[in-house]
């Protein structure tokens, strides 16, 4: 971007690109990004890429030398999954992986299923699993949009199986170990959505949207699924605690 | 949509608007009406005096949190707590907890400095100007109790008004919020009143022992057992709350259906105390302090309460269904089925370890002594 045009009034109106294309806007929402800050590693013996390089147990090219977190980028990331993964949960799993292996338990780094949750302004946003930006062909969508605009669900499933593969949400709370369970087991999409209260994990006296969801896919499938199991902790814990 | 500032460091967005203004100066009117009172020390006030005081804090700050959260995306907003002198233990902050402190000083020792008129003087400054209210509701004048009733049930409502909208983008919250406001309103503070005024006992259905610590004091049974069939009543809602009502519900709901929907001192705690919460210590030491402390006050409050009733069933004879050996086998029934049920089901309560039966059960065994001694 080259530069963010004003209006006249103080507000932007357009932006204009590095290949001195405009385009107009309201709003402007600069991404700066994230790299490692590793900089001062560049001329040591330290093997380095965009971030320190690591084996599954975040050691480093030197012995005795590991890295953790936001510098760290894995030689062999898992599939599906980045080299570098600059958030918070990851960088407290790597930890504390690092925390056994020093205290005598070499342990490899498994960061289990993906996930991650933040807050966009005023909107809480979580993802499990999946979810990309370009939807794949042999994948197919679910979702699910409130009326004012500030909550939604979006659920990805492989289009041949049925195999559910990600969960989308904003300012909608889901429980994260249903959601990993379901993801780790690969349940079926129709079996999910028709006991999807299990992930219901908004405080208490909030407006439900479990049927909204299941009755857009009943729309787009023209089958008639009922929601089976509404929200409710025992139910929940009946259903981590089976196997 | 208007133009929204998220910034979290002290600008524009935090600058006092004149409604909020307004706000605060009428709260700290509704404050100074009565204090102007206690100083002048007249004997007689107009009704108006103490119910405009009370309608100018609820207005004032319903006022100041319509100016501070409407217009603002709903969401908690904690924005500037830390740069703040009254939320990060500045001047103002630390003004006021010397005020509160002092005037509850003088409300547990020295009620006459706020001018209780003792052995049947009139009532003067602070405490009379809430004798026309007091009057109107159970036609007695005042007492320090009725004043700080008056005003604390005035801070919930204000400050409940801030927190739900505050909080307006919870559903839960605001019925929690509702609850607490309703619950003090009604229960702790009217209620018990309009029983005086018909004669009856003071009573506060919701206040349960131990926190409603006189509730085993001989004055107070004796008071309840000659008061015909509501002082019955009384007594035997007061014995199922501790013994029924609040077991099953704790253990259904946890503690919070208590703590932070019924309950004043929560009340109070989740409303006023909202702004202040960053400043608690969150550390594992004060952690174990706060357990070791409240589970001693509950061992306390429960040897005192024994040793109240002992005694008053030692004066009383066999008037009563209840003897001391009852007590005796009451205490050993009950923390004897308690530790059984924490020692086999400890996985259901997360944490209780077979150490924790044993402080258990050493307590009741200490119990047991003072029931059983002769003299």
């Amino acid at each position: 971007m080259r530069e963010i045009l004003d209006d006249g009034h103080g507000k932007c109106c357009a932006a204009v690109t590095n290949h001195g294309e405009t385009i107009a806007c309201g709003f402007v929402g600069l991404t700066a990004g994230v790299s490692p800050n590793i900089g001062f590693l560049k001329n040591t013996a330290l093997e380095t890429n965009r971030g320190i390089l690591v084996n599954e147990y975040l050691e480093t090219s030197l012995p005795d030398v590991y890295a953790a977190g936001d510098c760290a980028e894995l030689r062999r990331p898992a599939p599906g999954r980045r080299a570098i993964e600059a958030v918070w949960y990851t960088g407290r799993m790597m930890g504390e992986t690092l925390a056994h292996t020093l205290t005598g338990q070499r342990t490899a780094y498994d960061p289990g299923i993906w996930f991650n949750s933040a807050k966009f302004f005023d909107i809480e946003y979580q993802v499990y699993g999946d979810i990309r930006p370009e939807l794949p062909d042999d994948q197919a969508t679910l979702y699910w949009e409130h009326p004012d605009g500030k909550k939604s669900i979006r659920l990805n499933y492989a289009r041949q199986t049925g195999r559910i593969l990600g969960f989308n949400l904003l300012g909608v709370r889901y429980r994260h170990e249903v959601c990993a369970r379901w993801l780790q087991t690969g349940a079926h999409i129709e079996d999910v959505l028709q006991h999807l209260g299990l992930a219901n994990f908004d405080p208490e006296f909030y407006p439900q949207h479990e049927q909204d969801l299941l009755e857009n896919y009943n729309r787009q499938s023209g089958k008639n699924l009922l929601l089976k199991q509404k929200r409710g902790l025992s139910a929940v814990l009946r259903f981590l605690n089976r196997n | 949509m208007t133009n929204v500032s998220l910034s979290i460091t002290p600008d524009t967005a935090h600058r006092l608007k004149l409604s909020m203004r307004t706000g605060l100066a009428l709260v700290v009117l509704g404050f100074g009406m009565p204090a102007l009172g206690w100083l002048q020390g007249r004997p007689a006030y107009p009704l108006w005096l103490s119910a405009s005081a009370v309608a100018a804090i609820i207005a004032g700050a319903w006022l100041f949190a319509r100016g501070r959260y409407s217009g603002l995306p709903a969401g908690i907003q904690n924005n500037g707590v830390w740069m703040r002198a009254l939320t990060n233990r500045g001047v103002s902050g630390w003004l006021l907890a010397v005020v509160l402190t002092g005037f509850y000083v003088l409300l547990y020792w020295w009620p006459q400095y706020l001018g209780l008129g003792r052995s049947g003087a009139a009532n003067t400054g602070l405490i009379a100007v809430f004798d026309p209210l007091s009057q109107l509701l159970k036609k007695q004048p005042a007492s320090e109790w009725f004043v700080y009733g008056v005003l604390y049930t005035a801070l919930i409502l204000a400050l409940g008004v801030k927190f739900l909208y505050k909080y307006r983008h919870n559903r839960y919250q605001m019925l929690r919020t509702a609850s607490v406001m309703f619950f003090q309103t009604a229960f702790a503070f009217l209620i018990p009143e309009l029983l005086q005024r018909l004669n009856q006992p003071f009573f506060d259905f919701k206040n349960m022992w131990p926190l409603n610590y006189y509730f085993t004091d001989g004055w107070f049974i004796k008071q309840l057992l000659g008061s015909g069939n509501m002082g019955l009543f009384m007594l035997i809602w007061g014995v199922l709350m501790v013994f029924v009502i609040s077991p099953v519900l704790t253990y259904f709901y946890g503690k919070r259906w208590y703590c932070s929907w019924v309950c004043g001192c929560g009340g109070l705690a989740e409303t006023a105390g909202d702004p202040f919460r960053h400043l608690s210590d969150k550390s594992l030491r004060a952690w174990n302090i706060e357990r070791w402390l409240v589970h001693a006050v509950l061992f306390l409050s429960v040897a005192m309460s024994l040793a109240v009733l002992y005694s008053f069933f030692l004066k009383s004879g066999d008037t009563y269904l209840v003897t001391r050996d009852f007590l005796a086998w009451f205490v050993t029934v009950l923390f004897g089925s308690i530790g059984a049920f924490l020692f086999f089901r400890r996985r259901r309560f997360a944490g209780a370890t077979p150490r924790h039966v044993y402080l258990l059960l050493g307590a009741g065994a200490v119990l047991l002594a003072l029931c059983g001694g002769r003299s």
